[in-house]
C-alpha cells in the first residue's frame, strides 16, 4: 500500500513538473514572438526568465565565471541578431540552450591558451542560504565536478538541474541519444571513482 | 567498506551558482542594441552610418567614372579566336579523325559473314552462337 502510495506521488510530482515545463514552454514561446516583433522589454523579461538555466550551463561547460558571463551576452546577442527566425523556433528552451552549448565551445575554442593555465576554482555549485551547512558538500563536488570533462559535466549538469532527458540532451549538444547517455554514464562512473579514492 | 555515494541525494538542494548581478545590465545593453540593428532596414543602415555612406558614395561613383571613360581609353579590336575556341576546334578534328582511321583500320564486311547466302552446309541456317561461328569463308572473302 505505501509502495502504490509512493508511485502515485512520483506520478503526480512527475505531471506538476511536466505542466509547470509546459506553461514555461508557453511564456517562453509567447517571448520569442515578441522578441521577434522587436520588443526589448519581452528581452527583459527571458533574460530574467532564462538566465539563471543559462549561465549554469555555460559556467558547467565553460569552467570559468568570466567566460560563462561573456556566453549568456553572446547568446542574448546573437538572438536579437536573428530575432526574425525567432517566432519559427518551436521549442525554445531546447533553442536557447542548444545555442548557449555552441557559443560555450566557440568561446573556448576561441581561448585556447587558457587551457594551459591551472583549473580556476570556480564554484559549480552553492548550498541554499537557508542551508549552510551543505556548503561544505557543494565545495567538495565542485572540486570532483572540475575534474570531469567539459561534455560530461555539461550532461550531468542537463541531467540535474535542467531536469532534460537523454534524447532533449542529444538534441541539445547534437549528439546521438545514445551519446548524452554514455557520457552521463562515465561523467558519474568517474566522479564516484574520485570519491571513493577520498573517503577514509 | 565500499563508499558508494548517491550522487542524486548529494545534489539535493545543491544549485548552480547564480548569475553575477552586473550581467543583465550588460546583457540587455548588448542584446537592445543588436535588436535595432537588427530592426532597421539595409538602407536605413546605410543611411545612418557615415562610414557606409561614403563607401557607397565612392563606388558609385567609380563605376560611373569607369562606365565613362573604359570605352574612350580602351579602343575596340577585332575579333579573334579565343584560345578556347582554337582548342575546341582542334578537338573535334582529332576525334573526327580518330574514328576515320579506326573504320579504315578494321572494316567490317557483313556480306562476308558465314551466315551469309552464300554458304551452303548442315549449319547454314542455323543462327550463330559463339564467336567460332562468324567465320569468314575464303571465297566470299576473296
Amino acid at each position: 500500500m505505501k509502495a502504490l502510495e509512493s508511485t502515485y506521488g512520483e506520478a503526480l510530482i512527475a505531471q506538476r513538473e511536466s505542466r509547470q515545463s509546459e506553461s514555461e514552454g508557453v511564456v517562453w514561446k509567447r517571448l520569442f514572438q515578441e522578441i521577434s516583433e522587436g520588443s526589448s522589454r519581452a528581452l527583459a523579461e527571458l533574460y530574467d526568465a532564462a538566465c539563471h538555466r543559462l549561465y549554469g550551463l555555460a559556467l558547467w561547460r565553460t569552467g570559468h565565471r568570466e567566460d560563462a558571463s561573456d556566453v549568456v551576452q553572446d547568446v542574448f546577442v546573437r538572438m536579437a541578431r536573428r530575432r526574425k527566425e525567432l517566432s519559427q523556433v518551436r521549442d525554445p528552451r531546447a533553442w536557447l540552450l542548444s545555442v548557449t552549448h555552441r557559443a560555450a565551445i566557440d568561446l573556448t575554442r576561441r581561448r585556447r591558451v587558457r587551457a594551459t593555465e591551472p583549473l580556476e576554482a570556480a564554484v559549480s555549485l552553492v548550498a541554499p542560504a537557508i542551508d549552510p551547512s551543505r556548503a561544505l558538500d557543494a565545495a567538495r563536488l565542485s572540486k570532483y565536478f572540475r575534474h570531469l570533462s567539459p561534455a560530461q559535466r555539461e550532461v550531468v549538469y542537463l541531467r540535474h538541474f535542467g531536469e532534460h532527458s537523454f534524447r532533449e540532451i542529444g538534441v541539445i549538444t547534437r549528439v546521438p541519444t545514445f551519446t548524452a547517455a554514455s557520457r552521463y554514464r562515465r561523467g558519474l562512473a568517474h566522479l564516484k571513482r574520485q570519491m571513493m579514492e577520498e573517503s577514509p | 567498506m565500499k563508499y558508494d555515494p548517491d550522487l542524486g541525494a548529494l545534489l539535493e538542494g545543491l544549485d548552480a551558482p547564480e548569475p553575477p548581478t552586473t550581467l543583465r545590465a550588460s546583457v540587455l545593453s548588448a542584446a537592445g542594441q543588436a535588436l535595432d540593428e537588427g530592426a532597421s532596414d539595409p538602407w536605413a543602415r546605410l543611411w545612418h552610418r557615415r562610414g557606409l555612406r561614403l563607401a557607397w558614395s565612392v563606388t558609385v561613383a567609380l563605376l560611373l567614372v569607369g562606365h565613362v571613360l573604359l570605352p574612350v581609353l580602351l579602343p575596340a579590336s577585332p575579333a579573334q579566336p579565343s584560345e578556347t575556341e582554337t582548342w575546341v576546334g582542334t578537338g573535334a578534328a582529332l576525334s573526327r579523325l580518330e574514328s576515320d582511321d579506326l573504320l579504315t583500320i578494321f572494316p567490317i564486311r557483313l556480306n562476308s559473314l558465314a551466315f551469309s547466302d552464300d554458304v551452303s552446309g548442315p549449319d547454314a541456317n542455323r543462327a550463330p552462337e559463339t564467336p567460332n561461328d562468324l567465320q569468314i569463308s575464303p571465297e566470299t572473302h576473296s
